[in-house]
């Protein structure tokens, strides 16, 4: 440490030639803010000797002690009774003062002098003065090469020549997509290149930035921001559903959505008018931060401390300031003030939440019957594209494996001539079924509607049972479709207060104790028969019954999710309470009963349906001779109808298997999938509002941050006051979306700032001003002001065009230099802050994932969002998580392999590979990730079992390439996919003896290679030879390890 | 001027980059100041690694945290006041606009003690009956009887003892530690945490380093397969075979330093090897069986027996080796219900054990270099709560023993019924100044910036030294 203090004072000394003229922002902000400013700065409250330096005005009024002294004045450092304090031998007297261990040197000394020798002029903080476009140096057409060169010029640093095609592509894909180019890409690439290289470079860069891939990239330091995750983070860390969030996040990158309209969407989307499900998805912004369902907790501490959060959250996320300090009193050296904060938090006194998520005390009134298993409501219901995409997916799967089941021949022309021709004339399956009669038993009105519906109405009347006959215009039973369809007289679906129904058996406990014992199954909602000509019924068994959509009770969950997507006998109508929007009740919803097998009617019979509801409004039926079909879409998928219509052989052979519904162990787990995705239904955590009068707390300044205190004053909400804010309402009360408008107002100097600087650490490796947390007095004075402005500017007026703003970036010159190869700058600019070279940068936690994953072939990038997907984790990592206990169950299935951006996020036990690289928990929103170094991360590249699987999948796919014969092309190979270059002499002689030795090791018998290739789920194909398998797997280990495999140069 | 003017910005960023490079970037700036000292393990290069500020008590802590909040009426702060009150109304004047958990709004009532007490050694401290081979060391022991602590919840009362702050994010105690001095091992992390028994959950953040590089945080050893993460080579990978790996894979990075000047890349090739030290001490480590038989009778080791007891003498071990903070978190003594079978069940799992650890260090001469902290993250009400007690914040107690700490002494008083620390009242923050002191660092000085503050684990404010327990 005092090495690096000495070079601190020779710099410094360095900086600062006689005769110049010193700047407040450049030479003094700094030491004022350091030394002097927390006891003589903006917190009145720990103001000593009422002096505060911070201001022109304080420094220069009277001293409280001495009328007649001042501690500046301007012009006279003479006179300036700082000096004596500075220099003063006497303990009591000198400042600052011991205690507070810091003392000014020699050098600052001389800089403060010299300062008010020159009229000790303040200047306003860099950050928060307007934002400039000043005029371009004329030495390039990019701004960005034209700021950067004028700097160097200054410097007499040359900078570097742009860097090899390969390097440059690898730059450019890893930047933009988190992705290694692939060999061919860059065999391409480096053709385009040589032939016309800025076109090549601007395709490449177009290409990058249309592909999916970049907004799961940019998504992923957006997430750290916002602090998202799977789980609530405090006590029994239990799940929650938000993985539409996550979804739009990367969407909102991809599709190019200006970064005003982001922000305010995820501030305030609820508030917007007729807010679109996409921009409510995007409101879970505000529901991103800490949860909790401990057992004694108090609800309005947890309250202050949400809201707290969220202000911190605000304050890193949007604005580059570290409010947290304002919580207990004035910032001690930024303007920010304690009203400020409590202001800030006052925005969101309309957020519905609770304190406590979980009724273990009648005083949490609304939580009934919330337990550690239940979600966390509000919910948004939403139809997921992903989950559509996934779907889709899986049908398609789904397809393809029925098309290679064997059939047997008689029966199936027995179903061609037989039920073919009745799924033709079919919707996707389904045929209305006519209701031949209709009895209510407390005599609910009802009307036969045209469409074959049954419209019931009046007000609900309790224990009513509906008894339908139908006649379903085919003889094949295979599944039952009731619709709940929207009243034709109302337009809700159901006919309680609240628009919705509820079909439910006679009350269980009541029946039971009747009875004396269990029921039996049919005393459930519903009943089905068969209704014979001679009118005798006969029960039809069903296999299981399910909604597309039903609002669950919270005591049917098991950490966050339902315990079973089937009916239990109940089905109520979505929304439920708590859940989102209310228009759902609008909306049909439709529940599927599967017969346990195909029943073929006989001429006369009738199919007899019994439901107990009080308020459904209006009924509808289908059938099909289809065996399990998917609540809420065809009873075949829409792509194997078509096929079915035009008598596609492949078609009708997998409607043949579907129909018959008796499938292999794999196609059961298929369908199993399809049907947990319920129709693309996912519900996400919302902003909802509630009336400011029931509020449980009121939004007040805490004395010292201290919720129990409620003696401070009430505050309104209101944007920082010492900022500009013309723009801001006056007369009213401000909601969310003033908050979010002022955000992008032009007179903000902050949000865009911000967000320029922390895009340019992407490209960099370092933000032109790099304490990315705090763009306040204690950050840093930015390397290029005049170039962070004029991106700000530039970025603002584009319409906050987040990609045009990369794309300038990735052209300039300085973007595309060579990397990290300039000796002459290791002393001068050891962080690469001229920009005369690019700087290396490891890979982000999910990227060396990415990475390795591409790189072996295995990573599955079919569907762009969904939810969380769960890599090989160690044992046991979740013994001390409980309420409720928690077993981590890896994904089996192609999931394994998603991206690094969908791994699930378990707050209090973040997965040990995102650990180990430096992830954060995302308890806290974090602005920017430390970069280490540690021997864990060599431990997880060696010995986690998702890199040694990557290590085998990439030999199989050597070993798979015939063009790679000798062991040079294989190696030479795997360099050009792992690192994008070939290896040199000697790399290739060490890899070949290498890998000489460990086919020696493999025949020795020292390694186990049937073990060693067993690791994970992957499955190399049998006709390899798993002896070399092995020994390649090893080579791989080795390339996957490499420094340079996870760092972009 | 202009307010920002460019021409001034080069000069100031390379100052604030040597300001922070040490601090917060770790890899090259550590790295380089490793190199740059005469003496001490290349592993941890630390803050202090040049010298303390004052004389070092101890150079080890180990951290013994019954999570959870163990009542102090039950185990080292006696009072038969509310034997004598037992089932009575709880006195108003104590209660009346203080923070309660589950009690809040519900009739209280003054419980009795759960366990009789019983005085030892020349210094006639007093314990539980039960803690009987803790009670055999009362002259080796103080108790701090004047805990309090701020936060009434598990999380955010852990959080409280750990950082000094409830807010996320921010380095425990072991980071500081471990930052501040270093470890003496070059195969082991310098800071491991051990976990055993069951009941309210423990989050991981509790050992993060927070702000400070991650190579500072806590690493949990796990009870089931390898103890570190990724510590063990993969499936049918023999060890000769993972050392050409790693050799292989040092040797290229090392081709590749002609290449490109990475000050990253020298860092990744030394903890490559690094990694592989922990491969092999790692199970050396955690392998109990060249122990004797009369150490394990010590402790109460037993094969699939009490977890708690091997883990104390792995932190020995632990301690041995050179690992600076150690920390073991044994839960279960949240005791809202039960408590009368519930503490006794608790104090057994761990009385032996926890005795065994200070008395072998102590024949091993560790303990003058060791402190000892054994106690939870707040104490338990006077006040019943049907069969248990709730939380409790305004007094409990800690033991600690160990180098520099004075011996068979009781520091601070509580009123009669053991709600209110009245005398020798010591904070969270007071606690861990001292910690810092006994280790050689000025709790007031050892900052790290941070979103542009200088943070101390002591809080804003700072702790004080507690003087009347330093021996």
């Amino acid at each position: 440490m005092k090495t690096i203090v000495i070079l601190i004072c020779t710099l410094s000394s360095l900086s600062f030639s006689q005769g110049e003229e010193i700047s407040y922002n450049a030479d003094i902000r700094g030491i004022l803010s350091d030394k002097c400013i927390a006891c003589h700065g903006p917190d009145a409250k720990k103001r000593e000797a009422d002096l505060r330096l911070d201001t022109f005005e304080g420094a220069t009024a009277p001293l409280s002690t001495n009328q007649k002294s001042f501690a500046i004045v301007a012009g006279q450092p003479a006179r300036s009774e700082i000096f004596q304090r500075i220099d003063s031998q006497d303990e009591n007297e000198v400042m600052p003062p011991p205690h507070y261990h810091k003392h000014i040197t020699k050098e600052e000394r001389e800089l403060l002098w010299k300062w008010i020798e020159q009229g000790a002029q303040y200047e306003q903080h860099w950050a928060y003065t307007p934002i400039q476009k000043s005029v371009l140096p004329a030495l390039a057409k990019n701004p960005i090469d034209a700021f950067i060169l004028d700097q160097l010029k200054e410097k007499g640093v040359k900078p570097s020549p742009r860097a090899e095609a390969a390097q440059l592509l690898r730059r450019l894909s890893l930047d933009l997509s988190g992705l290694p180019p692939t060999p061919t890409q860059v065999r391409a690439f480096e053709k385009a290149f040589a032939k016309d290289d800025n076109l090549a470079v601007e395709r490449e860069v177009s290409r990058l930035l249309d592909s999916p891939r970049f907004g799961e990239r940019m998504a992923v330091p957006w997430l750290d921001i916002v602090r998202f995750a799977d789980t609530v983070g405090y006590h029994g860390d239990q799940n929650v559903r938000i993985f539409p969030y996550r979804d739009y996040v990367i969407h909102s990158f991809n599709k190019n959505k200006g970064f005003d309209q982001f922000i305010t969407e995820q501030l305030a989307g609820d508030l917007l008018e007729n807010p679109t499900s996409e921009q409510l998805t995007a409101s879970g912004f505000n529901r991103l931060g800490m949860m909790s369902r401990e057992g004694g907790i108090q609800a309005k501490e947890y309250l202050t401390k949400y809201a707290a959060d969220r202000v911190r959250t605000i304050g890193q996320a949007f604005l580059g300031q570290t409010t947290g300090c304002a919580e207990c009193h004035d910032h001690k050296f930024d303007p920010i003030s304690a009203r400020d904060f409590y202001s800030l938090a006052a925005f969101f006194d309309d957020v519905l939440e609770w304190g406590v998520y979980q009724d273990y005390s009648p005083l949490y009134e609304g939580m009934k019957p919330y337990k550690n298993d239940s979600p966390f409501p509000p919910e948004q219901i939403l139809k997921s594209d992903s989950q559509l995409a996934q779907l889709r997916l899986l049908e398609k799967q789904m397809i393809h494996d029925l098309t290679e089941l064997p059939r047997d021949s008689p029966s199936y022309e027995i179903w061609k001539n037989e039920i073919l021709p009745l799924i033709k004339s079919s919707t996707e399956g389904w045929w209305l079924a006519q209701p031949v009669a209709v009895i209510s038993d407390k005599n609910t009105p009802f009307e036969n509607l045209e469409d074959e519906s049954i419209e019931l109405s009046g007000r609900p009347r309790k224990n009513d049972v509906l008894r339908i006959e139908l006649d379903p215009m085919h003889p094949h039973l295979g599944s039952i479709e009731i619709q709940a369809l929207p009243s034709q007289e109302h337009g809700r679906v159901g006919r309680s207060e609240d628009g919705g129904f509820l079909v439910q058996g006679p009350s269980k406990s009541q029946e039971a104790r009747k009875k004396g014992k269990s029921l039996p199954s049919s005393e459930s909602g519903f009943e089905i028969y068969l209704k014979k000509a001679d009118g005798s019924t006969q029960p039809l068994e069903l296999a299981w019954a399910q909604a597309d959509l039903s609002a669950h009770n919270p005591r049917l969950f098991r950490n966050g999710s339902p315990r079973s997507h089937a009916l239990g006998g109940v089905w109520h109508s979505a929304p439920g309470r708590y859940e989102f929007p209310k228009s759902l009740n609008r909306e049909a919803q439709t529940a599927i009963f599967q017969l346990k097998s195909v029943v073929k009617m006989e001429a006369g019979d009738l199919l007899s349906v019994v439901i107990h509801s009080s308020d459904i409004s209006r009924l509808r039926f289908r059938t099909s001779p289809f065996l399990d079909p998917v609540p809420g879409r065809g009873a075949v998928p829409e792509a194997l109808f078509a096929g079915i219509v035009n008598d596609r052989p492949q078609s009708l052979h997998a409607a043949f298997q579907l129909s018959h519904g008796t499938f292999p162990k794999k196609l059961h787990k298929l369908r199993s999938r399809i049907r947990q995705l319920e129709a693309g239904w996912a519900r996400s955590l919302v902003t909802a509002t509630r009336p400011l009068k029931d509020r449980l707390t009121t939004t007040r300044i805490l004395n010292r941050g201290d919720w129990q205190d409620e003696s401070g004053e009430p505050v309104e909400p209101a944007v920082f006051h010492f900022l500009p804010s013309e723009s801001v309402a006056k007369n009213r009360r401000l909601t969310r979306l003033d908050l979010a408008k002022w955000l992008t107002a032009d007179e903000n100097p902050l949000t865009a700032r911000h967000f320029v600087n922390r895009t340019w650490k992407q490209f960099f490796g370092s933000g032109l001003s790099n304490v990315l947390s705090d763009l306040g007095a204690q950050g840093e004075w930015p390397s290029h002001p005049e170039l962070l402005d004029w991106l700000a500017a530039d970025f603002r007026e584009s319409g906050w065009d987040v990609k045009k703003l990369i794309r300038k970036i990735v052209s300039s010159e300085a973007y595309q230099r060579k990397a990290a190869h300039r000796y002459d700058l290791k002393e001068i600019d050891p962080s690469y802050r001229l920009y005369a070279q690019q700087a290396p940068r490891r890979l982000d936690a999910e990227f060396v994932r990415d990475n390795a994953l591409a790189i072996a072939g295995l990573l599955n990038t079919d569907l762009i969002g969904g939810p969380s997907a769960r890599p090989y984790q160690p044992e046991g990592y979740y013994q001390a998580i409980n309420y409720p206990k928690r077993r981590y169950a890896a994904s089996t299935d192609e999931r394994q392999y998603r991206r690094g951006v969908y791994m699930h996020w378990q707050r209090s036990f973040l997965h040990p590979m995102l650990a180990n690289f430096d992830a954060p928990t995302r308890a806290e929103c974090s602005a920017d990730r430390l970069q280490a170094n540690s021997p864990q991360q060599a431990l997880t590249l060696l010995n986690d079992p998702s890199f040694t699987e990557a290590a085998r999948a990439f030999a199989v796919r050597l070993m798979e390439d015939p063009s790679l014969k000798s062991d040079e092309e294989v190696i030479s190979a795997a360099y050009r996919s792992a690192i994008s270059r070939e290896p040199r002499e000697a790399e290739l002689k060490s890899l070949m003896s290498f890998l000489a030795k460990q086919r020696e090791n493999i025949a020795s018998g020292k390694d186990d290679a049937e073990k060693f290739l067993a690791i994970g789920s992957y499955r190399a194909p049998a006709h390899l030879d798993s002896q070399e398998l092995a020994a390649r797997a090893q080579l791989c280990r080795v390339i996957l390890n490499l420094h340079e495999t996870i760092t972009r140069y | 001027m202009l307010a920002m003017d460019p021409k001034r910005a080069l000069e100031l960023n390379r100052r604030t980059f040597l300001e922070k490079s040490f601090a917060g970037l770790g890899g090259m700036a550590l790295a380089t100041m490793a190199t740059q000292r005469a003496s001490g393990g290349e592993a941890w290069p630390a803050y202090y690694g040049n010298g303390l500020p004052h004389p070092a008590k101890i150079k080890n802590i180990i951290h013994l945290c019954m999570a959870g909040g163990p009542s102090h009426l039950d185990t080292f702060d006696p009072k038969p006041k509310l034997n004598e009150l037992d089932g009575q109304a709880f006195p108003e004047s104590f209660t009346k606009g203080e923070q309660l958990a589950q009690l809040q709004g519900k009739a209280l009532k003054v419980r009795g003690l759960s366990l009789k007490f019983k005085r030892h050694g020349q210094s006639g401290l007093q314990f539980a009956e039960n803690l009987e081979h803790m009670g055999k060391l009362a002259d080796d022991l103080c108790i701090l009887r004047g805990m309090h602590t701020e936060q009434i919840n598990h999380d955010p009362a852990h959080a409280f003892m750990n950082t000094g702050s409830i807010i996320k994010g921010r380095p425990c105690m072991g980071s500081w530690t471990l930052y501040g001095l270093g470890a003496e091992t070059e195969e082991l992390p310098g800071y491991v945490v051990l976990m055993s028994g069951g009941g309210q959950p423990v989050s991981s953040q509790q050992w993060s380093a927070g702000f400070l590089p991650s190579r500072f945080q806590g690493v949990q050893f796990q009870t089931q397969g390898d103890a570190v993460h990724y510590v063990g080579n993969p499936d049918g990978v023999c060890q000769s075979t993972q050392r050409q790996v790693i050799d292989e894979i040092k040797h290229l990075n090392g081709l590749q330093t002609g290449q490109v000047i990475d000050r990253e890349l020298e860092a990744r090739i030394s903890q490559y090897e690094m990694a592989f030290r922990m491969q092999t001490s790692v199970p050396e480590l955690t392998d109990l069986s060249g122990e004797s038989a009369s150490i394990k009778k010590m402790y109460g080791v037993e094969e699939g027996g009490n977890v708690y007891a091997s883990n104390c003498l792995l932190a020995r071990r632990l301690v041995e080796r050179g690992v600076r903070f150690v920390q073991l978190y044994h839960r279960g003594w949240d005791h809202h219900g039960g408590i009368d079978k519930g503490i006794r069940q608790r104090i057994n799992e761990v009385d032996q054990a926890s005795a065994a650890l200070i008395t072998d260090l102590k024949q091993r001469g560790l303990l003058d270099e060791t402190l000892i902290i054994w106690g939870g993250e707040f104490g338990r009400t006077p006040m019943g709560q049907g069969t248990g007690r709730d939380h409790h914040i305004n007094a409990f107690s800690l033991v600690l023993a160990g180098g520099g700490i004075k011996a068979g002494h009781v520091h601070g008083v509580t009123d009669e019924l053991g709600y209110h620390a009245v005398e020798g009242r010591t904070s969270v923050h007071d606690l861990h100044a001292t910690m810092q002191h006994l280790c050689g660092i000025d709790p007031h000085a050892f900052t790290h910036k941070f979103q542009g503050l200088e943070f101390k684990l002591t809080g804003v404010e700072g702790g004080k030294v507690i003087k009347e327990i330093l021996a």
